[in-house]
């Protein structure tokens, strides 16, 4: 099986439930033409009370307008609030950060630290701009963070949720010495804010080093909730994952630890998973499964626990795995989980398999910030169906589901689901074995969202002898790598050298780069043109390549996406073309034949998003060199273009 | 016909408009349906029939049907309705219109030059997309009538007009050249009122902008010729008028019927029988209404060419009413077992006296049921006038007028002649009511609530029987008939409040501007500069209860929800659509009026039971001292009982704590509704008595809704002595003054309404010496003092010296309300910037947030930069919600 490896990157939020993100590259100032809104007089030489609910006041749009400058410690204010406001974007975060470094006379760990202690973190919107925060402080230099180690070691002391942690995983991220790590991990606290730490590290081989120390918490802790944090730190942890998998075994039986266990087990891979261990943990959950009253098997828990048997299930015997199929399916459904993934715009699982004519429970767990459904075809009419889907557009879809086609060719669908819900779909498996499509029929989604449920008559001889699906868009793609600027900006400009530009435009297009941008007349017009990416770029080409593949670091302000709720209820989100008096027009997606136009009448909020609507991971298809290839592409339509 | 020789020439003398400008021809044919679409200007001329009398007589033969659709505040495309109402073009279907005349101009004319174009624009539009309707009788003929001139009445307290003339010379001109450009017909009638009021000895006008009877007498020919040109009937013929009278009424209660939420709205799926619902009884209704009006319409005609038509009208043609079952009883009566429901077998008042229980040392009497006066049938407000008279308002036909009976709900006075507490004579001051849910006294005689309208009713002749009757306010919902306008009180500076429920969308116009609410609030109008706008803009379902205390602290009652609210917060001004968020509606219209929907606006105390029909404080030496300042309620569902509070200050506002009850009543059919400290210190109660209790848990038409009961209680101390009533009625100005030193609020208030009908040139000097007399050093000086601000506030005179006296008192209760009456004064106090500064920093909070509050009726970032310097103080949740929403209403 294809294994994708999760990782977080903690991005830029919104407040509420998003429909969609939409990406600008145009190094511009923020450009107000589009809603005019009047700069707000904030008295910044008031006292600090009025000044903050002043600042308070303000949305972000209007908080951006308001006059700063490094030459007066009055506009601090205004920088503190713009670095940690919610939904705000990482460029401006980074603008006031190195302002409030200069006005403060201070240093950025000092300076992020303050702005993190501030947040809430029981607010979900005000934990996810701390997480943002810790990005931005952890992907400081090593040495700021040594030199500043005693800001970091106080901040471990502070009694909060977030503090702790954040500033233990900038400590671990600063190569401290065994000693150092020993006093971190002296305390409770401390090894709380070290566990948590773990899974905050952004890079997977960064977090392996500490694994002897986590396991030894795992190990000696009395404490439920030390052992809690071990556990899930473990899961975050690559190294060693079969080790990992036995070691959580055991843990599984306790009430009290058996989520957390349950969900770290789930990000070992299949092929790390000893089939010993698998055949306890199978036995274990089973006999559970029976125990547990009906009312209680629709928790998450549990469900949890069921995904995690039925993969383990595929690898102990089979004679063994039938006898535990038949008890579970006595007691409950058969249940697929299928989460969305935080602006990839796929699916966590790219198959799975179903017994023909059985009953299925399908879990989509929306952990995406925009909209997704899924919508189950009958084998190889993904693309049709999706297209259909388009055409009935978002009120005229099947039983009112938007972009779900009535069609023979669909056989099951769920509505839209918001960002951070979960939708359940019940249906009994097809009868005719095949590979039969799911797909995300939200428009141009398609492209990348999708999977296959293989319907097989006897699910235990399938998984005796597993053969894996066809890709159902014809794309014999698959992960390469979570690019990251860092990791590739020294090779730039020697990976750009000599490439070719029909290549690079042939790259452009496979990876759905066309379908929004315009280049030299041809393509899309959700996102900005990109024949001058390059010219507007002065020839950055970090620049540019940052714009690939970290949308939302910068966001135009022409091509953010607004999200507008009617007064009857319908969220509608797109770019904005024009607004009057009566009505909004808005260009809702890419392929959108006509703009739609919304009285102002029927709008009860239009909230601006600063999230990028371009996906991430874009190009995580894609080698080093077909991503150069594109970048070349780029360069050498713009204008005057650097050689 | 053409606008012919008449007008033309004298427009063109007066040079206002061009001769383009009337170029379209006015042509009325056989049978035509003449549709009037407009502001107050129209709609009342159903009030005042003289201009359709013209019409008939002066066209019998073609026999014209007139409908009425104006309301007040209707523009050319802002007309709020409630709900499900129905678009213009409905109701024109309806009518069938061939003939449609717009009145608009007036309320768009106070935007001045910066509203010309939208107007402009506005019009033509609305003449174009009118002529390319067929509402059943082909493409309409549209005519644009001009708004009339501003009369300059003479009184101090109103405008000359010189500005509101000139801004509605430049509408009638827009009028009449987008009459020309669109193509429709245009009556100028702008011109020749200003020359009617200018050559007029009589005032013919209510305010300056509004005609009164004899106005729209003198109008009705300047419109027939503007229309049609001269020739016209030189007299209304009263028989005719008399017809077309009674065709308005009838036309009246169908398409402003007082319970359209009911009827078409969200309600009217309620009241169901099994079979019926509230719409399919009440829309029957309407069309039995329809019937009649067409009747009507019959004999107009005959009547106006000269024939005699039978004293009755034949109605036996109309369509049979819908009669519902009831849905009272049986075994699973869900108002039985919730307990809102009485008992059918209804108790005489002796028995039900003897299921009182009585706080301590009171007892409680009979004043007068329907037994011995059977005119008291569904009491539900009282007051007592200045001689200290009960006067009580009844609605018999509650919840709703049926059509071919007699409407006749009532004000009654109660005479006691031996000082009892008995009544021993029942008078009846006005019928002929519908619904009146509320009235105060004053001017003279009585405002009375009469949806749409608040009515002026007045006895000139001393025999205690009004004769003139005068519909003072206009443009008020009729959503509902129990939300209507209710819990009238004079505020301390001379205000009338009244209150409003929700599902209501009103416009009301005076000659400041138009005023819009939608969803509940409380209105303020002051009597002398006819001053109106809303007070308190906040979603309560419906607030029928608002009670001033000693310092002018005002606190209202919600019924439906049973919440009590501290109102200075909730007074700052914010305008329609936008309302202060947190009242019990405000969740289901946040997402229109604004706020986190979730919020809630803290009662003053926790609500215990619900509902709240009506408040009172305890200021009375009748009662005992530790129940000075208690808040009243009455409860007429959860507990039938007089609920009992204490009241603290706390911080900017104040906290209430429930005591036990004054009283209450094991008798379920107990429903006290209103209650008010009497003159000689005791307490009265207004006792609704029926069975039943809900609007919408029954049928309009219950056949068990009770239109017969209805007793008034009265509560004495066994020991204490009562109060020796003062003398008020006709009394010296001095004598009157004096009583403003008397320790009973509603003494003072009392002796406050004598002396606001006195004429000012007598009050001011009088008082100018009172107040110079005070002596310093009593301990109520600071409120007297107070009192003479309110009396200069109430006669529409600023005092700045006393003012800033006041805002400078040591009592922070006397600055709180200064800085009260500041916030009416601010365009008279030029220096209201320094004022305001020093009360946003005074040291008590609650001076402070009326500071703010203060604020919200300015505009600027200078405003803002005032309201924000309460920053600088410690703030309380008042206070925070009173600068957000400042905050709100400056960045509106």
């Amino acid at each position: 099986m294809r294994h994708i490896t999760a990782f977080f990157f903690f991005m830029t939020t919104l407040v509420g439930p998003v429909w969609s993100q939409q990406h600008g590259h145009e190094d511009h100032a923020v450009d107000s033409t589009v809603t005019k809104v009047e700069a707000p007089k904030v008295f910044l030489d008031k006292s600090p009370r009025i000044v903050a609910y002043q600042l308070k006041r303000l949305d972000n749009q209007r908080l951006l307008m308001v006059q700063r400058k490094t030459d007066d410690a009055k506009y601090i204010p205004v920088y503190d609030s713009i670095l940690s406001r919610i939904g705000m974007s990482p460029q401006f975060r980074q603008e006031a950060l190195k302002a409030l470094v200069t006005l403060q006379k201070s240093n950025p760990v000092t300076v992020l630290m303050n702005a993190i202690g501030k947040l809430d973190a029981e607010d979900r919107e005000e934990n996810r701009t701390a997480k943002q925060l810790a990005v931005m402080l952890l992907g400081l230099n090593q040495a700021p963070l040594k030199e500043h180690s005693n800001i970091l070691w106080e901040a471990i002391k502070v009694d909060d949720d977030l503090s702790p942690s954040i500033a233990a995983a900038a400590l671990l991220m600063s190569n401290q010495s065994e000693t150092d790590l020993g006093k971190l991990t002296g305390g409770q606290s401390g090894q709380l804010a070290f566990l948590k730490a773990i899974t905050l590290i952004p890079d997977a081989k960064q977090r392996s080093p500490f694994r002897q120390r986590v396991l030894g918490l795992l190990d000696r802790s009395g404490n439920q909730q030390i052992k809690n944090a071990a556990i899930t730190a473990i899961g975050s942890l690559t190294n060693n994952q079969a080790e990992s998998f036995v070691l959580l075994g055991p843990l599984i039986t306790d009430d009290s630890l058996r989520a957390s266990t349950v969900r770290s087990m789930l990000k070992i891979p299949i092929k790390e998973r000893d089939s010993e261990t698998s055949m306890q943990v199978t036995r274990f959950l089973v006999d559970l499964a029976e125990k547990t009253p009906a009312a209680e098997r629709t928790s998450p828990t549990f469900v949890d626990a069921m995904q995690l048997a039925d993969q383990l299930m595929a690898i102990i015997p089979s004679d063994q795995a039938r006898i535990f199929r038949q008890r579970l399916s006595a007691v409950t459904v058969r249940v697929v989980r299928i989460k969305t993934v935080e602006e990839e715009m796929r699916y966590d699982i790219p198959y799975f398999v179903v017994e023909a004519g059985k009953s299925v429970q399908i879990v989509l767990e929306n952990h995406d910030l925009m909209p997704h459904n899924l919508v189950i075809t009958v084998p190889e009419a993904l693309k049709e169906v999706a297209q259909l889907g388009l055409q009935v557009g978002p009120n005229n879809g099947w039983n009112g589901m938007p972009y779900v086609p009535e069609s023979d060719k669909v056989l099951h669908a769920t509505q839209m689901v918001p960002s951070d819900q979960q939708i359940t779909l019940t249906f009994d498996a097809p009868t005719e074995p095949g590979e039969y499509p799911y797909v995300c029929t939200f428009p141009q989604h398609w492209y990348r969202m999708y999977g296959v449920m293989v319907v097989v008559n006897d699910l235990d001889a399938w998984l005796k002898n597993p053969v894996e699906p066809a890709n159902p868009i014809g794309s014999n793609r698959s992960f390469v790598q979570a690019w990251k600027v860092d990791e590739l900006k020294d090779d730039l400009d020697s990976g750009m050298r000599d490439r070719s530009p029909e290549i690079g435009k042939r790259l452009f297009a496979e990876a759905s780069c066309a379908g929004c941008h315009k280049v030299q007349g041809e393509g899309g017009v959700i996102g900005p043109e990109l024949t001058d990416v390059f010219t507007r770029w002065k020839g950055d080409r970090v620049g540019v390549l940052r714009e690939v593949l970290d949308p939302s670091h910068k966001v135009d302000a022409k091509y953010v996406m607004q999200r507008i709720l009617t007064a009857d209820g319908r969220t509608v989100t797109g770019v904005l073309l024009a607004e009057d008096d009566d009505k909004v027009t808005l260009l809702s997606n890419p392929e959108a034949k006509e703009p739609t136009v919304i009285a102002q009448d029927d709008i009860e909020a239009m909230v601006p998003s600063s999230v990028s609507m371009m996906p991430k991971a874009l190009m995580d298809q894609y080698t080093k060199d077909e991503l150069f290839e594109v970048m070349a592409y780029l360069e050498s339509v713009a204008p005057a273009s650097k050689p | 016909m053409k606008i012919t020789s008449f007008v033309v020439a004298f427009m063109f003398a007066t040079g206002l408009i061009s001769s383009a400008a009337n170029s379209a021809e006015i042509q009325l044919k056989k049978g035509d349906h003449i549709c009037l679409v407009g502001n107050a200007l129209c709609e009342r001329m159903q009030h005042h029939n003289y201009w359709e009398s013209v019409l008939q007589q002066r066209y019998p033969e073609l026999e014209l049907r007139v409908r009425n659709l104006g309301f007040p505040g209707d523009e050319p495309y802002e007309r709020i309705r409630s709900e499900n109402f129905g678009e213009p073009d409905k109701h024109l279907a309806h009518s069938q219109a061939s003939v449609v005349m717009y009145f608009f101009g007036f309320n768009e004319s106070f935007d001045g030059d910066k509203g010309l174009a939208k107007f402009t624009r506005d019009i033509k539009k609305l003449v174009e997309e009118t002529k390319a309707k067929d509402y059943g009788k082909g493409t309409p003929q549209v005519i644009l009538v001009s708004p009339i001139a501003f009369e300059n009445t003479g009184d101090r307290n109103l405008p000359d007009g010189t500005e509101h003339n000139a801004r509605l010379a430049k509408y009638t001109k827009a009028l009449a050249n987008a009459a020309e450009e669109a193509g429709a017909g245009f009556a100028d009638v702008f011109t020749p009122t200003k020359e009617l009021f200018r050559a007029s000895k009589k005032r013919l006008t209510l305010n300056g902008a509004h005609l009164n009877d004899e106005g729209y007498a003198a109008f009705a020919p300047i419109l027939d010729t503007a229309l049609f040109g001269k020739g016209g009937p030189t007299s209304v013929d009263p028989a005719v008028k008399a017809a077309v009278e009674d065709k308005s009424f009838h036309w009246w209660h169908r398409y402003r019927s007082v319970n359209g939420f009911s009827i078409y709205g969200s309600r009217g799926k309620a009241g169901s029988d099994g079979t019926y619902n509230n719409t399919d009884v009440m829309e029957r209704e309407r069309a039995i209404l329809d019937q009649m009006t067409a009747n009507r319409d019959a004999r107009i005609w005959s009547l106006a060419s000269g024939e005699t038509a039978p004293a009755t009208i034949d109605d036996s043609n109309t369509l049979p009413f819908i009669n519902p079952k009831t849905n009272v009883g049986g075994p699973d009566d869900p108002n039985a077992k919730r307990g809102k429901l009485g008992s059918l077998d209804y108790l005489t008042a002796e028995e039900q006296q003897k299921l009182f229980e009585l706080h301590d040392g009171f007892q409680i009497q009979l004043v007068a049921s329907e037994e011995q006066f059977p005119e008291l049938a569904n009491p539900v407000a009282l007051n007592f006038d200045n001689k200290g008279r009960l006067w009580v308002a009844t609605m018999a036909s509650y919840p709703h007028w049926k059509p071919k009976t007699k409407m006749d709900d009532k004000i009654l006075i109660f005479e006691d002649h031996d000082q009892d507490g008995d009544a021993d004579e029942c008078k009846v001051f006005a019928g002929g009511l519908h619904q009146p849910t509320g009235f105060e006294l004053g001017n003279g005689g009585a405002y009375i609530a009469e949806q749409p309208d608040i009515l002026f009713l007045k006895d000139t002749d001393g025999d205690d029987v009004a004769d003139v009757k005068v519909r003072k306010l206009f443009g008020f919902d009729t959503a509902d008939s129990h939300h209507g306008i209710s819990a009238f009180e004079w505020g301390p500076g001379g205000n009338l409040y009244f209150e409003e429920g929700t599902f209501k969308y009103s416009q009301v116009e005076s000659p400041y501007g138009l005023t819009r609410l939608s969803e509940a609030g409380i209105w303020r109008y002051h009597p002398k500069s006819e001053k109106f706008g809303v007070f308190v803009n906040f979603a309560f379902a419906n607030p029928w209860g608002h009670v001033f205390d000693r310092w002018g602290q005002n606190f209202i009652g919600d019924a439906s929800p049973g919440n009590s609210y501290w109102a200075a917060p909730l007074s700052g001004r914010i305008d329609h659509p936008l309302k202060h968020p947190g009242g019990s509606q405000h969740r289901r219209i946040a997402k229109v009026t604004g706020g986190d929907p979730n919020y809630k606006f803290p009662t003053f105390y926790p609500k215990r039971t619900r509902p709240l029909a009506g408040c009172a404080i305890v200021s009375s030496q009748h009662f005992p001292p530790e129940m000075q300042g208690n808040f009243l309620v009455t409860n007429c569902i959860g507990n039938r009982t007089i609920l009992n509070h204490e009241v603290r200050e706390d911080g900017s506002g104040f906290v209430g704590k429930e005591v036990a009850p004054i009283v209450s009543c094991k008798d379920g059919n107990f429903r006290p509704v209103d209650l008010q400290i009497a003159p000689d210190g005791s307490l009265y109660i207004v006792d609704w008595h029926n069975a039943l209790i809900g609007h919408l848990q029954h049928n309009l038409r219950e056949p068990n809704r009770d239109h017969s009961h209805g007793r008034i209680w009265r509560v004495t101390h066994k020991t204490r002595p009562l109060i020796a009533p003062a003398k008020i009625d006709g009394e010296p100005i001095a004598d009157l003054l004096e009583l403003l030193k008397v320790r009973e609020d509603r003494t003072r208030y009392r002796a406050k309404r004598e002396l606001a009908d006195r004429a000012t040139d007598e009050v001011l000097p009088a008082l100018t010496a009172w107040t110079a007399k005070l002596d310093a050093s009593d301990k109520n000086h600071e409120h007297q003092l107070l009192e003479s601000l309110w009396l200069h506030q109430t006669h529409n005179v600023v005092n700045r010296e006393l003012l800033e006296a006041l805002l400078a008192a040591k009592d922070h209760r006397a600055r709180a309300a200064a800085t009260r009456v500041l916030s009416f004064w601010l365009e008279d106090v030029p220096n209201h910037k320094q004022l305001l500064e020093k009360c946003i920093a005074d040291p008590h909070p609650r001076v402070r947030l009326e500071g703010v509050r203060a604020v919200s009726f300015l505009s600027g970032d200078e405003a803002i930069e005032l309201a924000l310097g309460v920053l600088e103080s410690d703030i309380d949740d008042y206070t925070q919600f009173t600068l957000d929403e400042t905050m709100r209403r400056l960045e509106q």
